[in-house]
């Protein structure tokens, strides 16, 4: 639930509540106090009728007078059996409105001029009701303004305070460790996102600190990994001249100097891919995606001619693209490596461009590793051991830099590489 | 033909001297850019390797030292850095060639000789062993005055082999020397064989003494005598 929802919804309940009690209590203290009042008028107008009898032709015995909203009645009673006030509500006919009406009666019994009599006194309480509906009707109409104030301001406050919250968000979205950009927060008059983007600041910091040092680390041990690699293989190229060495000093040798060489490629390897990751490669220049292929094409020439693969070629696009040259080279190099030495004897290499679109199948044995695996590093076939599991990590890696896609597709033992140029 | 070699690795620095050595050059070897400095201020080299990254400086210093006392001889590079950009800027320092490492000593030793031929022979030396004749930038060879025919990988081979004759060439070496990053380490052995099984078929073709040998388990070696 987004925090506007949730906060509107809590003032809304909040609002209800308040308004709503609040309503029921006045509209009862306010029915109490009216009530009160007519009792009241009631009780003086008794005290009045009782006091100064009316005179006779104004209300005499046995006489109603209609003087609304007061509506007197004077009755002859055999005895006083209650010579209390006693109040009650009920209906009486109003002639003018022509409907029964609520009154509220106070009657009394007494004597008057020597008579017993019992005394009525009625009052409309058409009046106070009708100014309670009415007071009613506007708290109510108040309350439903006060919500969509609420609601409103709300609203207005939210963007208004949040807002800047949310550019932080952004700005954090956005955000790429590799990339170089400075990051800055927008400045806010409210302490706490204030407070939430220093302490971004503060962690950002500490990332790009250790991201560096990392990217250094890295850096220098590859570097420095092929100091020790280079004596082991100028050693091993001077041992393999003593003229002594028997067969199983020389497979020693074999050994170490195959091992020696994948060290080498899979560090040379590791060094590139943390170059592109660390952005090593900002140069752009037209690269020419057929030009590198038949370039590549040539100095495959014998390998392909030796593994007796034929080679189809449908160039319906040169495919040029703004990138660092060094880089789609590598990437094609791969690619055509991997169709060539994955292939079947007497296979087939199909190379077909389009526009941004480049294909390459190759026939080859069925794939003994996941699909989804394929482009992740160190994933290698059960059939060669000896490879690095480097080279399609490095061409997604290349596709991935340069916003390219790449897919994999296999049928009937023949792999298909897609790559989408932007 | 005197050589200097500027490597900080003492252990590499001695492998290349010992290589080069019996190759018949004159080889001294420089720790830290100062020395670098003194000897070249001091000797005249014919040829100069230049690993990049010293403890007390920067290689193409030295280059451009030796660019500005007006140096006439060779320079080769040898750097574990290998980016283009890396190669563009030692060439354009002054240096000649670019070797990037790890590298097999018989790869280094055949880019002296390229380079020597090219700088210090202006690229008109012919290479004869026996009835063998390498015209190396005419990429022909003949045999006994006539010229074969050879297919480029094969010329690189024999050329390769020729450089390093006497010499124990890996395989490696070879794949690495003829086929760079396009050859698959697994496939490597296959290949070679079959270029060399050609080349030996051709050299014996046209009445070439047995000089291609095979080195059990390691790899193969062209033998003058």
């Amino acid at each position: 639930m987004k925090l506007l929802t949730k906060t509107t919804l809590f003032f809304l309940t909040i609002a209800l509540f308040v308004l709503f009690g609040g309503g029921i209590v006045f509209y009862f203290s306010f029915r109490y106090i009216m009530n009160h009042e007519v009792k009241r008028e009631l009780v003086t107008e008794m005290h009045q009728v009782i006091l100064h009898p009316p005179q006779g032709n104004i209300i005499g015995i046995d006489s109603v007078v209609f003087n609304l909203p007061v509506h007197y009645q004077i009755l002859p009673v055999k005895d006083i059996h209650n010579p209390t006030f006693v109040f009650r509500d009920t209906l009486l006919f109003d002639n003018i409105m022509g409907r029964y009406q609520p009154y509220r009666m106070l009657s009394y019994e007494t004597n008057l001029d020597g008579k017993p009599v019992r005394i009525s006194i009625s009052k409309s309480l058409l009046m106070s009701d009708e100014l309670i509906e009415y007071v009613a009707f506007v708290i109510l109409l108040l309350s439903l303004i006060l919500l969509l104030f609420i609601i409103a301001f709300n609203n207005y406050f939210f963007s208004r305070i949040w807002g800047k919250f949310f550019k932080t968000i952004d700005v954090i979205k956005d955000y790429n460790i590799s990339d170089k950009k400075e990051i800055t927060f927008p400045e806010s008059e409210i302490t706490e996102f204030n407070l939430l983007n220093q302490v971004f600041e503060q962690m950002h910091e500490r990332i790009k600190q250790d991201y560096q040092n990392l990217k250094e680390f890295i850096e220098n041990i590859s570097h420095e990994i092929q100091n020790p690699l280079a004596i082991i293989k100028s050693r091993v190229d001077l041992l393999l001249q003593d003229e002594d060495l028997n067969k199983s000093q020389t497979d020693l040798i074999q050994s170490i100097q195959n091992s020696t060489i994948r060290l080498s490629n899979l560090n040379r390897s590791l060094i590139l891919l943390s170059k592109i990751d660390n952005n090593q490669f900002p140069d752009k220049e037209e690269v020419s995606i057929v030009e590198n292929i038949n370039y590549h094409l040539d100095n495959f020439e014998d390998i392909i001619q030796s593994k007796n693969i034929t080679l189809h070629k449908d160039y319906n696009n040169q495919i040029t693209i703004l990138a660092d040259s060094n880089l789609i080279s590598i990437m094609l190099l791969n690619l055509l490596k991997n169709s060539i030495y994955h292939n079947v004897p007497s296979g087939n290499i199909e190379i077909i461009t389009e526009v941004n679109k480049l294909i390459i199948r190759n026939s080859g044995k069925e794939l003994d590793i996941n699909k989804e695996d394929l482009f992740k590093r160190f994933t290698k076939s059960s059939n060669k051991p000896e490879s690095l599991g480097l080279g399609l990590a490095i061409v997604k890696k290349i596709c991935d830099y340069y916003h390219c896609s790449i897919q994999y597709f296999c049928q009937d033992n023949f792999h298909t590489i897609t790559i989408i140029f932007n | 033909m005197k050589i200097l070699i500027v490597e900080d690795e003492i252990e590499l620095s001695e492998s290349i001297v010992s290589y080069l050595k019996s190759e018949g050059y004159l080889c001294e070897y420089a720790l830290t850019y100062d020395s670098a400095i003194d000897k070249i201020s001091l000797y005249a080299y014919d040829i100069i390797l230049v690993d990049l990254n010293l403890p007390d400086g920067n290689g193409i210093q030295i280059i451009r030292k030796l660019k500005e006392s007006d140096f006439k001889g060779g320079i080769i590079i040898t750097s574990a850095r290998e980016t283009l950009d890396d190669r563009i800027s030692g060439l354009n320092s002054g240096a000649d060639d670019y070797l990037i490492k790890p590298f097999h000593l018989a790869e280094l030793n055949a880019r002296i000789k390229s380079l020597t031929r090219r700088v210090l022979f202006k690229g008109g030396n012919t290479i004869t062993l026996n009835e063998i004749k390498i015209k190396p930038d005419a990429h022909e060879v003949y045999i006994k005055g006539k010229l074969m025919d050879l297919t480029r990988k094969e010329f690189d081979l024999l050329l390769f082999l020729v450089t390093n004759k006497d010499r124990v060439l890996s395989k490696e070496s070879i794949a690495e020397h003829l086929w760079g990053d396009y050859i698959d380490s697994a496939d490597s052995f296959d290949f070679v064989y079959a270029h060399i099984k050609n080349l030996r078929k051709k050299l014996t073709n046209k009445g070439v003494g047995k000089y291609l040998q095979t080195v059990y388990g390691v790899g193969y070696k062209f033998i003058e005598n």
